[in-house]
């Protein structure tokens, strides 16, 4: 029967169609005939979700077999004979679990998010390259012994990942790469440097409170010093204070605001890259982490006991990537791993356990540069002489490798220089500067106790700086602010650009490590940080920076829970880090109900006010999942930050916002000029008029927005939640809406979008033999479809922890908590 | 009998789609239903057939993953949410680009068999019809 021609040719069409949506991207889609290809499209995923249970692989340069056994929480326990093959294997395993993840954060790390998604990632590309991040891995990598521990480490490392990517069949990419339309890259050893980078972006980007400087702009020096001061005014110190059993106020008068400075205003204008203060929350700390020890004395069981929990932006797959790594006779260590870079990070061996918290330190200066030609320098000048500047051409590629976009950047011998508003501007930082951090990674995975741990970090890792807390087998606990802490000529000046002409302005050196805030065995039998001022101000050698982006409150609830037990157990650490109460809470509470009762006992009282003061007080100030109160009170806070801090007002949105600790100074002084509302004509407010108005207005607006009190609207976990996106920000691949105990203020903290929280959570007993505890915010893979995606969310969710296996041996993994097992042997 | 021919020839086209898209890729379908119309130009119901076997060669490619293990449904469900498609469209879509595929080009290879050979009659082979 021969076709009719009218069929033929609807046949023809339809193919056509049809083949040209298979071949062709449909809008931000790859080929629909690559997604739905049920060999080696997006179905083929859902076979590569279940690992094998047992698989034997045959990987170039091994030197002998490695046993590779996953335990029931997807945990590989790397068994091999010498330590070059451990490394070579763990970067098999990761590059297994994390393909993707390993390359997007390279390629966010590098400025190269544009050979995966094209022109739309251009500015955020830009970003690190304009910073000198690429040029500082290279010349980090550049120094570092090419026969030394971490270039063999480093090497290995990428030999293992490069080993997964080599055997990789299109069918088996991860998901992202076929939404994509891309494929992996191969490793480099210098991606390693690039991720330690990455993450002392994020953790050591802090340069001079950029607050103080558009504060000052708006309401003179004085007043801006007195509510962004450099050392907060509630003091507890990382390192112990000789006499003190409690925090400390430094409390002075707050000098009233005054006329705007606008020499503050101009060099304001140059920072517009930290122009990020959101002015609608009161305080919006991103990082948080927490880590305390305590010695044996002080525990029930009498072993030294470490929490530590490092909050870090949350994300699908997880920041950290769990392993156990065992070299008979040579290396058993046990933690997380930021995957692509090799050595434990945060974890314990049999000896030792160790976790940090961000010091959080100034180590970024910025200064003004005298050059040759404003549009186009070549050369610069210091001391009256000129001197060349280094030029390196950034190219930008799209996906299929052409040029989109390029930029030069100019160096002077303090770093990278970028002009803005006319003027150029080169920035010193410590992260641009040769450091080998992986060594130190390397050598705390061998230490014996605590002064090893210490020596050995101080060492090698100079950024970011952090607070480094160890416990030993013997019972020592102790901890050392570590990194390098810049030494400049004149201490902390008021400026925030130096004259960069003179050479007299650089940096003389870094603080010598005895000098560094450090704690051994104090006598009050633990130990604590959550980001705040390591040492008090009169104990610093120089210019630290401040901890006005962490605030003080977790510090000074940890140091109240571990004062008041003298019997603490594995349980108790657990439970602290989920704790609910918040000292925060403990201290505005009763500022607002003696407000709202003056008010009344003067006659000015409403129902509204009374009402609102009842709700709040039968508030026990803890922000547990089903409080119904802490609404209530943080909405309070809110409109107290927004009525107290008015004179901080441009267009419409607030400049900065001072710090809650600060706003507890204010609190002492109740007719202080900040109190006035500047809005409300022929009243002068105080204290407690701006307090109860505050009260009210978050009463109504609560009500407006959840209903009434006891309706079910106010649960905190219909209020706050966790928001966990993947890598892409594809909500499909997310966890979003996770309702969790904590609020601001509190040990854990949620932030206001929810996508900052502990990032790994961990406990270690340090016994005759180790017991240790953990659970991440997701799982160990970062295979979407994979029941190891998310398998340690829940019990993330609800503040338990999971028991870490730690097997000497491959025998000592019982059969019933081996998952999988991999062997990897040399390539024949 | 016919309902046997026609399963047959189903089956037919199903294995060679399995293999195609097995060892070239998901194109090969397009080469396997031109073939088959090429061949089978005097059939009727061709169209159908070859998109009947691509299909089923497709469910069942799609089907050995699932019997391996593989969660199909939470990949369908998230995809699908992805290209902002129910899940069960996105199980649709792909059989029926399968389908599509090798039964247009069916139909293609027919015509051009049926202008190179000259015929224009029907030979076998029908549609069942329930």
């Amino acid at each position: 029967m021969t076709p009719k021609p009218l069929v033929t040719t609807l046949a023809a069409a339809v193919l056509a169609a049809t083949l040209y949506a298979g071949l062709r991207p449909i809008g931000p889609l790859p080929p629909v005939g690559l997604l739905l290809d049920p060999v080696n499209g997006v179905w083929a995923n859902a076979g590569t979700s279940v690992p094998a249970r047992s698989e034997v692989t045959h990987i170039p340069g091994l030197k002998g077999s490695v046993d590779v056994r996953y335990d029931a929480r997807g945990v590989p326990h790397i068994f091999a004979t010498s330590e070059e093959d451990v490394y070579r294997a763990l970067g098999y395993v990761v590059a297994r679990d994390r393909l993707f993840q390993l390359d997007i954060q390279t390629r966010a790390a590098t400025g190269r998010l544009t050979e995966l998604v094209g022109r739309q990632a251009l500015e955020a590309d830009e970003g690190p390259r304009m910073m000198g991040m690429p040029r500082a891995a290279e010349r980090k990598l550049a120094a570092l012994d090419p026969a030394g521990v971490s270039r063999q480490m480093m090497d290995a490392y990428a030999a293992g990942i490069n080993a997964y990517i080599d055997n990789l069949k299109p069918k088996d990419y991860p998901i992202e790469y076929k939404l994509l339309n891309a494929r992996p890259e191969r490793w480099h050893s210098i991606n390693s440097v690039h991720l330690l980078n990455q993450m002392g972006l994020t953790l050591a980007a802090g340069g001079p409170d950029h607050r103080l400087l558009r504060a000052a702009a708006l309401i003179g020096d004085s007043a801006a010093e007195s509510v962004f001061p450099v050392h907060s005014p509630i003091q507890e110190p990382i390192e112990p204070v000789e006499g003190w059993t409690g925090p400390h106020d430094r409390f002075e008068q707050i000098a009233a605001p005054g006329a705007p400075d606008t020499a503050a205003a101009r060099v304001s204008s140059l920072f517009r890259q930290f122009e990020g203060d959101d002015p609608s929350t009161e305080t919006h700390p991103s990082f948080a982490s927490n880590n305390w020890a305590v010695a044996p004395s002080r525990t029930r069981d009498g072993y030294a006991l470490l929490a530590g929990d490092p909050h870090l932006q949350l994300t699908l797959p997880s920041i950290w990537y769990e392993v156990h790594l065992v070299v008979p006779g040579k290396l058993d260590v046990y933690g997380v791993t930021i995957p692509g870079s090799p050595g434990v990070v945060i974890g314990f061996n049999r000896d030792v356990s160790w976790t940090f918290t961000n010091t959080g330190a100034d180590v970024m200066d910025f200064y003004r540069e005298t050059v040759d030609d404003t549009l186009n320098p070549k050369r610069y000048r210091v001391d009256g002489e000129w001197r060349d500047l280094v030029t390196r051409l950034e190219e930008y590629r799209d996906q299929s490798g052409a040029v989109i976009h390029t930029d030069t950047v100019r160096y002077t011998h303090r770093g990278p220089m970028t002009r803005d508003h006319g003027q150029w501007v080169s920035m010193r930082w410590t992260l641009l500067e040769p450091s080998n951090e992986i060594r130190a990674f390397y050598d705390v995975s061998h230490a014996r106790n605590v002064y090893e741990f210490e020596t050995a970090m101080a060492q090698n890792f100079w950024v970011p700086a952090q607070n480094m807390l160890a416990t030993d087998r013997n019972g020592s606990i102790a901890i050392r602010s570590t990194g390098h802490f810049p030494i400049r000529p004149n201490g902390r000046t008021s400026e925030f650009i130096f004259d960069g002409s003179s050479s007299a302005n650089d940096w003389t050196g870094y603080w010598p490590i005895d000098k560094y805030p450090q704690s051994v065995n104090p006598a009050q039998g633990f130990l604590a940080s959550a980001n705040q001022e390591p040492e008090i101000p009169e104990s610093q050698l120089g210019y630290l920076g401040g901890d006005a982006d962490y605030e003080v409150w977790r510090a000074l609830r940890i140091n109240q829970l571990l004062r008041t037990s003298t019997s603490v157990t594995v349980d108790s650490m657990i439970r602290w880090q989920t704790d609910p109460s918040s000292v925060r809470a403990d201290l505005f509470v009763p500022y607002f109900l003696a407000a709202a009762k003056r008010e009344d006992s003067l006659g000015r009282g409403s129902k509204s006010l009374d009402s609102a003061a009842t709700l709040l007080g039968e508030w026990d100030r803890k922000y547990t999942r089903a409080n119904t109160r802490a609404v209530l009170f943080e909405t309070a806070m809110q409109q107290l930050s927004d009525l107290t801090w008015d004179e901080l007002m441009r267009d419409g949105k607030r400049v900065a916002t001072p710090s809650t600790a600060v706003l507890a100074e204010l609190m002492s002084q109740p007719t202080n000029a900040w109190w006035d509302d500047r809005r409300t004509k022929n009243v002068v407010e105080n204290r407690d008029d701006i307090l109860a108005k505050s009260l009210v207005a978050a009463l109504h607006i609560v009500t407006k927005k959840h209903g009434a009190a006891d309706a079910g609207g106010w649960r905190w976990d219909r209020v706050q939640f966790a928001n966990i996106y993947h890598l892409l920000q594809i909500p499909a691949f997310s966890a979003l809406g996770i309702p969790v105990q904590g609020g601001v203020g509190t040990l854990a903290p949620s932030s206001g979008a929810g996508i900052f929280g502990p990032s790994w959570r961990m406990v270690v007993e340090m016994g005759p033999e180790v017991r240790a505890w953990g659970t991440l915010p997701g799982g160990q893979s970062g295979n979407p479809f994979s029941p190891r995606y998310t398998d340690h969310l829940r019990f993330w969710e609800s503040g338990a922890l999971q028991p870490l296996l730690f097997p000497r041996t491959t025998g000592e993994l019982p059969t019933t908590e081996t998952s999988a097992t991999l062997k990897l042997e040399p390539a024949r | 009998m016919r309902s046997v021919r026609f399963a047959a020839r189903v089956m037919l086209i199903a294995v060679a789609c399995a293999i195609g898209t097995l060892w070239l890729g998901w194109l090969s379908v397009v080469g396997v239903g031109f073939v088959y119309g090429l061949v089978e130009s005097r059939v009727s119901a061709r169209g159908s057939i070859a998109a009947l076997g691509a299909a089923v060669a497709w469910v069942g490619l799609v089907g050995a993953d699932l019997a391996r293990g593989a969660d199909i449904r939470l990949v369908a469900a998230q995809i699908g949410a992805v290209m902002h498609v129910p899940a069960v469209l996105l199980v649709v879509a792909t059989l029926l680009f399968g389908a599509i595929l090798t039964g247009t080009a069916a139909v293609l290879g027919a015509a051009i068999g049926a202008a190179l050979t000259g015929t224009g009659t029907a030979r076998h082979a029908r549609a069942p019809s329930n």
